[in-house]
């Protein structure tokens, strides 16, 4: 039989225990020797262990352990698509999240109010950030993007026909690694949309872009209706200046 | 001879450092769960040398005897810290964060070891003594576990498989235009290979597939009460019975998580027949999921530090919650006999 159980990932995380004791020997000519050895209990009291050398690995390791920020390294995530230089092409898969709007006055009685926000379907997104472009497309389906995959417009409001970001007064992270994705996603995604930029078409949808999201937000989909997107006929191969097959 | 002895380490030696102000914090949690009155004073371990643990031992006392012995569901509950702003205390590295203002607690839960299931055989028996149990057993189940204990039933299998497979159709013709075009032999090819209309047609009986629109509650209870009174098989009758109780109970989304993202916070994996494709559909949701924002708590409340009160009204309100827990739990249980 199965019983619950109940943790408390308390703030006694922060304390360390004494469970090893380096012995370190120095020569001449700047050799040295280090030990390692396990911390017992012995009748109550801690003694200290036979001993093992410590192989440069282990003094790697405890350097790392040691250093406030180790320098990182790794497998990239699923979700980065493309990385050239300071460009960083990264997918945001379908979900559903916050969204929030501020409109002018002329529109805010055919959107339902001038601030509005809900939790809503979104489609899947590209992005690509470097330190000279912020732009971003939709792609259909839940599928990780290869460079044949079709890119739509965004629906969003706030960025132009090419993809191109309005940041408007919005700070925006500083660089382009993989561990800034969250935050590029946040700046653009936790930000108000307030206009349509640009004579493009937003989306394909009766009454337009104002009337889709204010449907959307008014919870007429519960999956982002993927019909309305706008494609803007190219690949992200084609974009990205791959040829086909790359 | 004298033996050789280990060498000692004094004892001004520490054996263990804790940064002050987390010591502060565990006292102050400490004493916020004590004037909750969150647990009783039998169930404080006799000998501690950690408050906080003391409290975790406590409250892992007052869970058990809530929610009792279980069949299937492995229920886990945590308390975090949170500042007064909402942020959670993460600690990773080898320096905790310094200045965290610990303001609130988070009681949080979640499915510890989520399996799979099968429930046709049994709830097939079930519509076999009685037209139409088997049916109500499953929205009763899905319905009453969805604010308590969320079940992967093959509804939501079939809803998930729309916008993971079909690009939010109703079926995989789109999907298919899309990857393979006109290429006739293409498109076979990828339908075989992916889970097709036709293959939730073939896994789940139709009344299975969707939510009943329309079938609320009530009606539910009242064919329940006439099913037990003709149905004279003792093992159909006691999951009758185990519906009817599970109906009876209030439970609202009062504790639903503020998250965004993909909810994936699943207690456990219905299947119809044991390796059928729902656990295929479960597995590829995690993935997408994993690649982005997502939720695997059922249920949480937070609570400021300041008011224990709330804390022990929380405890009060999940009362009906524990007892639905172990109605879902003997229920999946009675379903999937012999798996």
């Amino acid at each position: 039989m199965n019983q619950a159980e109940f943790f408390i990932q308390a703030p006694s995380t922060g304390t360390v225990h004494l469970r090893r004791a380096v012995l370190i020997y120095d020569g001449q000519q700047g050799s040295a020797l280090a030990t390692v050895h396990d911390i017992e209990e012995v009748d109550g009291e801690a003694v200290i262990g036979a001993g093992q050398a410590m192989t440069p690995r282990a003094a790697m390791e405890l350097a790392k352990a040691l250093l406030k920020r180790a320098a990182h390294g790794g497998f990239l995530p699923e979700t980065v698509l493309y990385m050239e230089g300071d460009l960083i092409v990264w997918w945001v898969p379908p979900t559903r999240r916050h969204i929030a709007f501020r409109v002018d006055e002329d529109h805010a009685e055919a959107f339902g109010g001038r601030e509005r926000g809900e939790s809503v379907p979104h489609p899947g997104l590209v992005f690509a950030a470097s330190g000279r472009v912020w732009r971003v497309w939709a792609v259909k389906g839940a599928g990780r993007p290869t460079p044949a995959t079709a890119l739509y417009q965004v629906p969003y409001f706030n960025v132009d026909v090419r993809g191109n970001i309005c940041q408007g007064n919005a700070p925006v992270p500083d660089g382009t690694t993989v561990e800034k994705i969250a935050a590029w996603n946040d700046a653009f995604l936790r930000s108000y949309f307030t206009h349509p930029n640009g004579p493009g078409k937003l989306v394909r949808y009766r009454g337009g872009a104002y009337a889709f999201w204010r449907d959307m937000l008014d919870g007429r989909f519960q999956r982002f209706p993927e019909r309305v997107l706008v494609d803007v006929k190219t690949t992200l191969g084609e974009l990205l200046g791959l040829k086909e097959g790359a | 001879m004298t033996a050789l002895a280990l060498p000692r380490i004094g004892l001004q030696v520490p054996r263990s450092i804790a940064p002050g102000a987390l010591l502060a914090a565990n006292a102050t949690v400490s004493r916020f769960l004590i004037e909750a009155e969150a647990f009783d004073e039998d169930d404080i371990p006799v000998t501690w040398s950690d408050s906080l643990d003391a409290c975790r031992q406590a409250l892992d006392g007052w869970l058990k005897r809530q929610i009792g012995a279980l069949y299937c569901l492995t229920p886990r509950f945590a308390l975090h810290m949170v500042s007064s702003d909402g942020d959670y205390y993460r600690y990773y590295g080898s320096q905790p964060p310094k200045d965290f203002d610990f303001g609130a607690v988070e009681a949080s839960w979640c499915e510890y070891h989520e399996q799979e299931w099968p429930v046709g055989a049994g709830l097939e028996a079930s519509s076999a003594r009685l037209p139409g149990l088997g049916s109500v057993i499953l929205h009763v189940l899905c319905r009453q576990s969805a604010f308590v204990y969320p079940l992967f039933t093959p509804d939501i299998a079939c809803d998930v498989t729309t916008y993971l497979y079909w690009c939010g159709e109703d079926d995989e013709e789109t999907a298919l235009d899309m990857n393979c075009g006109e290429d006739e032999e293409e498109r076979e090819a990828m339908r075989a290979e992916m889970v097709s209309k036709a293959t939730l047609e073939a896994s789940f009986p139709a009344w299975a597939r969707r939510w009943p629109r329309g079938l609320e509650l009530t009606q539910c209870a009242r064919f329940l009460r006439r099913a037990i009174k003709r149905l004279s098989d003792p093992s159909v009758k006691v999951m009758a019975e185990d519906a009817l109780a599970l109906t009876r109970l209030e439970v609202d989304d009062s504790f639903r998580p503020d998250i965004d993202g993909e909810f994936v916070g699943f207690g456990a994996v219905l299947s119809w027949r044991e390796g059928d494709v729902t656990t295929r559909i479960y597995d590829d949701l995690l993935n997408l999921a994993h690649q982005g924002e997502y939720c695997e708590h059922m249920g949480e409340v937070r609570v400021p530090l300041d008011d224990p009160g709330a804390f022990a009204a929380w405890q009060r309100a999940m009362a009906s919650r524990f007892e639905a827990i172990r109605l879902i739990d003997r229920l999946i249980h009675h379903l999937s006999a012999g798996n």
